[in-house]
C-alpha cells in the first residue's frame, strides 16, 4: 500500500502515525540485557538432572514396601495407645501416689517400735500379773500362743499411735536387754491402756 | 558495522561463539526488543521473550543454514516466542489469545510503562481488535515500515497474502478510530 493510498483510505491513521505506540521502558534496560541473557544462558546451562542412580527394580518394589512400613506403625499405633482420658487424669493419680507414699513412709518409721513395744508390753503385763509363775523363763512360743488366744486386743497401729514422744529423737540400741526395756516401760507408758 | 556472513561464521565457531554473541545482541535487541513488546504489550514479558529469544538463537546458531538473512530469522524466533507466551496466557485463562491482547490493553493505563496519549491507547485497542495475523503485518508495516518480503520471510506467508491482510487491517482500524 503506497502512502497515498493509504492516506485515502485511512487518513486519521497517516495523521498519528509518527505517534509511536506509547510504550516505554526501564532505563538502562538495553544496557543491562545483555548481562542478563549471559546470565539465564549459565542457569540454563546447569545440569537439571543429578546423576544419582536407584537400585533395580526400585520403583516397581517401593509401593510395596511403603505399604508394609504403614501397616507395621499402625499395629505398633495400636499397641502403643494410650488409655481413653490418661492425660486427663493423670495429675489425679500423681497426687493420690504420692499421697500413698507419704504415709507409707510415716509408718515405716514406727514399724521399728512396734515390736519392740509388743514385746515390752506383754512383759509388763507378765509382770503384774505373772501368768507363768512355775517358769521363770519364756519362749516365743508361749507368747505367741498366748497372743493367739485374744489375750492382746490390740493391732499395731494402735499402740503406735499410744505414744506420745517423738520417735525421731529415740535412739535405738540394737541390742536392747529385758530390764533395760522393762525400765523404759515402766516410765514412759501408761499400763491402764491395756486393761481397757 | 560487521555484515551478517561474517557474524554467522563466528557464531557458528566455538571459540569466537561469546563475543560474536554480544555483537549480534547489541546489533538488535532493540529492534526486537519493540517487535515483542507490539505483540505481549506489557513490558515485563516483552523482558522475559527477548532473553528467551536470544537464548533460543546462542543454542541454535548451528542449525542457521542461511537460506534465509539473519535478521528473517531472528524475528521468526521472536514473533513466535512472543505468540507462544500469549497463546499460553491465553490457554490458562481459558480465553482466546486476541481476548487476551484486549485484556491488555485495556489495562495500559495503569501500566507505568506506558505513557501514550488518549488516541495513542485508542489505537492500541484498535489493533487488538484485529485478528492475530493482521495484528502482526499490521506492527511491522505501520510502525516499522518492514518491506513485505521481508515479513513475507519472518512470517512464511505470500507477499499477496500480507498485502490483503494489511488492507483489511488499515481499513478495520480506522473505522474504529474514526466511530469510538
Amino acid at each position: 500500500m503506497k502512502p497515498k493510498e493509504l492516506k485515502h483510505i485511512a487518513p486519521t491513521l497517516v495523521e498519528i502515525q509518527n505517534n509511536g505506540t506509547g510504550f516505554k521502558l526501564p532505563k538502562n534496560y538495553f544496557k543491562e540485557i545483555e548481562n542478563k541473557v549471559f546470565g539465564q544462558l549459565f542457569l540454563t546451562s546447569l545440569p537439571t538432572k543429578l546423576g544419582h542412580q536407584v537400585p533395580k527394580d526400585y520403583f516397581e518394589q517401593v509401593e510395596n514396601q511403603i505399604t508394609s512400613k504403614l501397616q507395621l506403625n499402625k499395629n505398633t499405633r495400636v499397641e502403643n495407645d494410650l488409655p481413653v482420658d490418661y492425660f486427663e487424669n493423670f495429675e489425679d493419680k500423681l497426687f493420690k501416689r504420692l499421697a500413698s507414699e507419704k504415709e507409707t513412709k510415716v509408718f515405716s518409721l514406727k514399724k521399728y517400735w512396734i515390736p519392740v513395744a509388743i514385746a515390752a508390753s506383754l512383759l509388763l503385763f507378765i509382770s503384774i500379773y505373772n501368768p507363768f509363775k512355775e517358769d521363770k523363763s519364756l519362749d516365743i512360743a508361749e507368747i505367741e500362743a498366748w497372743i493367739e488366744e485374744g489375750n492382746l486386743d490390740l493391732n499395731s497401729y494402735e499402740m503406735a499411735d499410744l505414744y506420745d514422744f517423738e520417735m525421731d529423737n529415740i535412739a535405738i540400741k540394737p541390742n536392747l536387754n529385758t530390764n533395760d526395756i522393762e525400765d523404759y516401760l515402766l516410765e514412759e507408758i501408761d499400763e491402764s491402756i491395756f486393761y481397757n | 558495522m560487521i555484515d551478517d556472513k561474517t557474524l554467522v561464521a563466528e557464531l557458528q565457531n566455538k571459540s569466537t561463539l561469546d563475543r560474536a554473541f554480544r555483537v549480534l545482541m547489541t546489533e538488535y535487541k532493540q529492534r526486537l526488543y519493540w517487535h515483542i513488546r507490539k505483540i505481549v504489550v506489557i513490558h515485563e514479558d516483552a523482558d522475559d521473550v527477548l532473553q528467551n529469544t536470544f537464548i533460543k538463537v546462542y543454542r541454535n546458531i548451528n542449525s542457521f543454514k542461511g537460506e534465509s538473512k539473519l535478521y528473517s530469522w531472528l524475528y521468526r524466533i521472536a514473533t513466535n516466542e512472543s505468540i507462544t507466551l500469549i497463546n499460553k496466557r491465553a490457554k490458562h485463562q481459558q480465553i482466546e489469545s486476541e481476548e487476551l491482547q484486549q485484556q491488555l490493553v485495556n489495562n495500559l493505563q495503569a501500566d507505568v510503562y506506558f505513557e501514550g496519549d488518549e488516541i495513542q491507547w485508542k489505537l492500541q485497542k484498535a489493533i487488538a481488535q484485529l485478528p492475530q495475523k493482521q495484528q502482526l503485518v499490521f506492527n511491522m508495516k505501520y510502525f516499522d515500515n518492514m518491506k513485505y518480503q521481508d515479513i513475507s520471510e519472518i512470517l512464511e506467508t505470500s507477499v499477496g497474502g500480507l498485502k490483503a491482510n494489511y488492507h483489511h487491517a488499515v481499513k478495520k482500524i480506522e473505522k474504529y478510530l474514526t466511530s469510538n
